[in-house]
């Protein structure tokens, strides 16, 4: 008796081992009511001109990386969309690299029903090649029915050399929608990357910023703020830092060469990695991390780290785009007014004139597709329209007519009850509840935050004002749209790109092993071997390449990170 | 024996085989079934041809690999890095257990192996933060030991210096306890009778160690030897992926970062995996070849 009662708890605990494995295996785990193939779920909804549409439910993948959304399910702003296009959002938002999300989601078929993510770097690539390779819905033939997505990528609105790259590559078919261009000049953004300083420790050195001219002033500058021996929290004070995995502490190579290519002088062009100011450039960041006046842990850290450092006041200069410097060092500044942020220079300019204007890539940020798995691809076209329209625009970036914003004289105006809530939630979390700024703006069409919106309704006006007087320090010459082409986007079709773009995408992890070498030798060394691969995978071949197709073009010899 | 001999033996320990049953799904589906994506090592790999549809191209990727300026580097190094943490972590877990086993305080020996296995469940990610806290120059707890003695703080991490130290340091402290699982089995399956025998011949403690437990333990510790020298090509990529950086990539780039970094994050999975092979056909020959070692030298072997 006693041994059939074992024999069959043994049993039982095999079958249910052996259920929970294969359970563990099932890939059938999303959950969400989302009905099958392409037909949409239960209850209707009303567009716009009143016809009734099925209410669908979509997955978008937001893939940028540390973007979040609301803590809700349903915020207001997505209650009006689902009134106003019948589709609901189940959002993915993307902890991590966003390339290797790109290439994850298509390799393994895990696909969203609609992707959206950066118009740039390997991201962009991952998505052309998914447009080469017939994973991507079609939208020649569909655009017509939606005309806010066929302007947004209409030829005048996408840069010159993107649109070449991404949007006409696929023989007349049109594959990617695009997000945040401005609409306008006056709803371009200048980010204002730069080298900012705490002002209170500027102070207490006795320098003024706007002396800090030259490299060599920088260095000065740097070595004074370790020299003074400041102390935060018990902890020293570090003379430059950055944020994540060392972004963007790189961007004084401006003062070394204008952009990625240089003229050699007999109108060729070369990548300046093969360049002598690209070596002069390594071995002054070298010099600055042997010196102690740069940060170590600037290249490996994440981005709570380093917003940590900011916050206990540890970092007396920050690289970084003026923005992502507000909202870092925002806490510690309350606690200790006086220590905010402030522009550093303008620092010189290789090869630039003293009356240029900042030379500066204005373009959107975002592409978006929808891959042919997606289950309904109407529904999918809809959202994005809708989005893209004035009213969905306004919509997603300043919350619901009527609830949280006002139309007076033709212009938005905040409530003020949400504006004084929004501002006192240093968190922004109430805002994403509310469902603004979460993943909609990046479907929101072009940029009109100025033209449509008459400026962003919700910006503190201390920041606004920071903005502002940084802008007149760093831009004294205003700023000039870059539309050449850039010799990188024609190296890319050539026929040595797929041997030699490992090489290429290894220039950035050359450059930060060269700068910790031990010796100039070794950081020299460690640049030549690369530059020896690239020889060895194409290279010349490629950069003939880009010589013959861009002879008598307009080519971008000058560029500001932005 | 007959196959029918066989099926009649098998059926009448039924239950033992059925107990076996989950073992053998989780090693056929996690294990045998991906064998298949190995092709794609062959393949100009295509989302739209995926694994199998993707057209041929040879040994193009093995190529590409062995032409890479860094092949030799990242070969040297995931075998320098395997070496020192086979060579000095190997015999760490043995060491404990039979410090454990010499321990006759039971409450003490149970808390000391309890604290000893739990650094195995806590993840690389936070085993690599709780360091770089700990042991940062501005700030952390140990440098600041070192400055109330009057030293200079010393940059552990991010420093070729101290890299060998932190990766092998760290990997003891993490799987040390739980390694010395399989020899405290192994030592409490020894004979008492032995110790006895030992102790009359006049044996002190150390040679009750020397003669009994460690020949007791002897065949264990060549089999796991076997099975570690099998994961030579492969230095940890977890580890590596999170505490190597710019200033250690000389020496701290290795195969299974690589791996990782130009099949998911650069896309070129066809390369991916055939470097992953590569690793993987060395790791046989090397398993081979020691098992046959073994089994000239000690009579002990896998097969």
């Amino acid at each position: 008796m006693k041994n059939k009662r074992v024999r069959s708890t043994s049993l039982l605990l095999v079958a249910v081992l052996i259920a929970v494995t294969l359970f563990g295996c099932s890939s059938n785990n999303n959950g969400g009511d989302t009905g099958s193939g392409n037909g949409p779920s239960s209850s209707s909804g009303t567009t716009d001109s009143g016809t009734a549409e099925k209410e669908v439910k979509l997955k978008v993948l937001h893939n940028w990386n540390g973007s979040s959304g609301a803590d809700v399910d349903m915020t207001a702003v997505a209650k009006v969309i689902k009134e106003k296009t019948g589709v609901t959002v189940e959002w993915e938002y993307t902890k991590g690299s966003e390339v290797e999300k790109v290439n994850t989601i298509f390799a393994t078929q895990d696909l969203p029903d609609i992707y959206t993510g950066p118009a740039w770097g390997g991201e962009l690539d991952g998505i052309i090649k998914a447009a080469k390779e017939d994973q991507l819905v079609d939208l020649t033939d569909k655009l017509d029915k939606y005309p806010n997505l066929a302007k947004a990528i209409a030829k005048e609105n996408v840069p010159p050399a993107l649109y070449e790259k991404a949007f006409d590559a696929y023989g007349g078919k049109q594959f990617l929608l695009y997000q945040n261009h401005p609409a306008t000049p006056e709803d371009a953004m200048d980010w204002l990357y730069g080298f900012y300083v705490r002002k209170d420790i500027a102070e207490k050195i006795g320098v003024d910023p706007q002396s800090v001219k030259t490299k060599d002033d920088l260095y000065s500058f740097l070595k004074k703020i370790k020299d003074a021996g400041l102390k935060e929290n018990g902890m020293p004070v570090i003379p430059l830092g950055g944020f994540h995995n060392g972004w963007a502490v790189g961007i004084g190579n401006t003062m070394f060469y204008g952009s990625g290519y240089i003229d050699k002088g007999d109108g060729t062009l070369e990548n300046t990695f093969f360049t002598k100011a690209y070596e002069d450039y390594t071995l002054y960041y070298r010099k600055l991390l042997a010196e102690g006046l740069l940060d170590p842990e600037a290249f490996t850290q994440t981005d709570p780290i380093a917003n940590e450092k900011i916050k206990q006041g540890r970092i007396a200069v920050l690289a970084a785009h003026y923005p992502a410097i507000l909202d870092s060092s925002k806490d510690y500044v309350k606690a200790h007014p006086g220590s905010d942020y402030v522009p550093v220079g303008p620092l010189e300019r290789a090869g630039a004139e003293p009356n240029r204007p900042a030379d500066l890539s204005i373009q959107g940020n975002n592409v978006t597709i929808i891959p042919k798995k997606s289950k309904n691809v109407d529904a999918a076209l809809r959202l994005l329209d809708y989005l893209a329209s004035d009213e969905g625009f306004l919509l997603v970036r300043y919350g619901v007519q009527g609830v949280h914003w006002d139309m007076e004289n033709g212009k938005p105006v905040a409530k003020k009850e949400w504006f004084d809530k929004f501002t006192a939630d240093t968190t922004g979390k109430l805002k994403k509840n509310e469902g603004i700024g979460i993943g909609f703006e990046s479907l929101s069409g072009q940029d009109r935050i100025n033209s449509v919106g008459g400026g962003d309704i919700w910006a503190d006006q201390d920041r606004l004002a920071a903005m502002d007087n940084a802008r007149k320090i760093l831009r004294p010459n205003g700023i000039s749209v870059i539309s050449a082409y850039n010799p990188g986007d024609v190296m890319m079709k050539s026929s040595q790109w797929e041997m030699l773009k490992p090489s290429i995408d290894k220039i950035g992890d050359v450059w930060k092993e060269a700068i910790f070498a031990k010796s100039d030798e070794a950081a020299l060394k460690i640049i030549n071997d690369l530059r020896g691969q690239m020889n060895k995978t194409g290279y010349p071949e490629a950069i003939q390449f880009v010589n013959d197709n861009l002879k008598g073009k307009e080519v971008v010899t000058m560029g500001m990170p932005n | 024996m007959t196959a029918n001999l066989l099926w009649k033996r098998i059926w009448r320990h039924k239950l033992f085989y059925l107990f076996m049953l989950p073992g053998i799904i989780w090693f056929f589906l996690f294990s045998y079934v991906p064998l298949y994506g190995i092709q794609v090592a062959f393949r100009d790999f295509m989302f739209s041809g995926g694994f199998t549809g993707s057209p041929w191209a040879g040994l193009k990727y093995f190529e590409q690999f062995f032409s890479y300026y860094q092949s030799f580097e990242l070969i040297r190094n995931t075998i320098v890095i395997s070496l020192l943490k086979l060579l000095i972590g190997f015999s760490m877990p043995i060491i404990l257990s039979i410090l454990l086993n010499e321990v006759r305080n039971v409450t003490f020996k149970k808390t000391v192996q309890t604290l000893s296995y739990l650094p195995y469940f806590v993840s690389w990610i936070v085993v690599v933060t709780l360091m770089q806290r700990l042991l940062t120059p501005y700030g952390g707890p140990l440098n600041d030991l070192l400055s109330s003695f009057g030293m200079e703080p010393i940059q552990f991490l991010n420093n070729t210096t101290w890299f060998y130290q932190m990766i092998v340091g760290s990997d003891i402290w993490k799987n040390i306890g739980w390694n010395s699982i399989i020899y405290m089995a192994a030592i409490a399956g020894i004979d008492q009778q032995l110790y006895e025998a030992a102790k009359i011949d006049g044996a002190g403690r150390f040679r009750q160690v020397w003669h009994v437990t460690l020949p007791g333990i002897r065949n264990i510790a060549v089999i796991l030897f076997i099975l570690s020298v099998g994961s030579l090509m492969s230095a940890g990529y977890e580890q590596l992926l999170l505490l190597n950086g710019p200033a250690t990539a000389a020496i701290g780039s290795v195969l299974d970062v690589h791996v990782i970094n130009s099949g998911i994050g650069e896309g070129r999975l066809s390369y991916a995996a055939a470097v992953g092979l590569f690793q993987s056909v060395i790791a046989l020959i090397l398993i081979l070849t020691v098992n046959r070692i073994a089994r000239k030298v000690s009579d002990v072997s896998l097969f």
